[in-house]
């Protein structure tokens, strides 16, 4: 009797043990799903001369400013795409504009967006790198600027180095 | 009979690099608390899945 009792014990303990390891594992798989995969992540896309770079949202994370450079004269293209993957609707006003330093010298775009739950939205702006040299900077010397994209309290830091065209004699 | 442990040891070696590759894609997207309590949830899940083992005979 005792040892029968024994050994549904230990079945009980056996089954026990399998369930909580069952149960950590969906625990772990619904961490995964909910921190790691639903959110709202944003992907920039810039597009200038032939080649296109792709800022994807894990980048934002990292300690790192994001840069890239353009020869002055070209246009370039950004792209901008915020993907909700939440239930809900994602409200937000965004605003993409160009930094010298401290000072925000032009304001590219400011739009209300509204984005339903799984849904996408992208919002595109050009920016014509002819007319941005600063004053104070000779012909011939190279300089930055940022291009800021904030968001319901996001701020996204792009540093755009502008090439000076080469000297002709 | 052998052959057939030998298939089931591989797909189980599959199985776990599938896993393991896909959280390794995916662990940069979770938040530091996301990937501390992971780490805990997966410490015990290996030592109740031990204990489950010994406790069958292994």
């Amino acid at each position: 009797m005792a040892t029968r009792k024994t050994a549904k014990k230990t079945t009980q303990r056996k089954n026990l043990y399998l369930a909580l390891t069952i149960a950590f594992f969906l625990a772990i798989i619904a961490i995964f799903i909910i921190d790691g995969y639903m959110g709202i992540y944003d992907t920039v896309t810039i597009t200038t001369q032939e080649r296109e770079e792709v800022i994807e949202p894990d980048y934002w994370s990292s300690d790192y400013p994001q840069y890239t450079w353009v020869d002055e004269g070209q246009d370039m293209n950004f792209r901008y795409e915020l993907d909700n993957r939440r239930f809900s609707t994602y409200s937000a006003e965004a605003e993409a504009a160009i930094w010298f330093g401290e000072t925000k010298q032009e304001v590219l775009l400011t739009q209300a967006v509204a984005i339903g739950g799984f849904d996408k939205e992208e919002l595109s702006w050009t920016i014509d790198t002819s007319a941005l040299r600063p004053a104070d900077i000779p012909e011939n010397q190279d300089f930055e600027f940022s291009v800021v994209i904030t968001r319901d309290g996001v701020e996204r830091r792009i540093i755009v180095r502008v090439s000076s065209p080469p000297i002709r004699y | 009979m052998k052959l057939e442990y030998i298939l089931f040891g591989f797909g189980i070696i599959f199985c776990l690099a599938g896993v393991g590759y896909l959280a390794a894609q995916y662990v940069k997207y979770l938040s530091e608390w996301g990937q501390l309590v992971s780490l805990l949830l997966t410490v015990g899940m290996f030592t109740c899945l031990g204990k489950y083992f010994e406790g069958v005979g292994w």
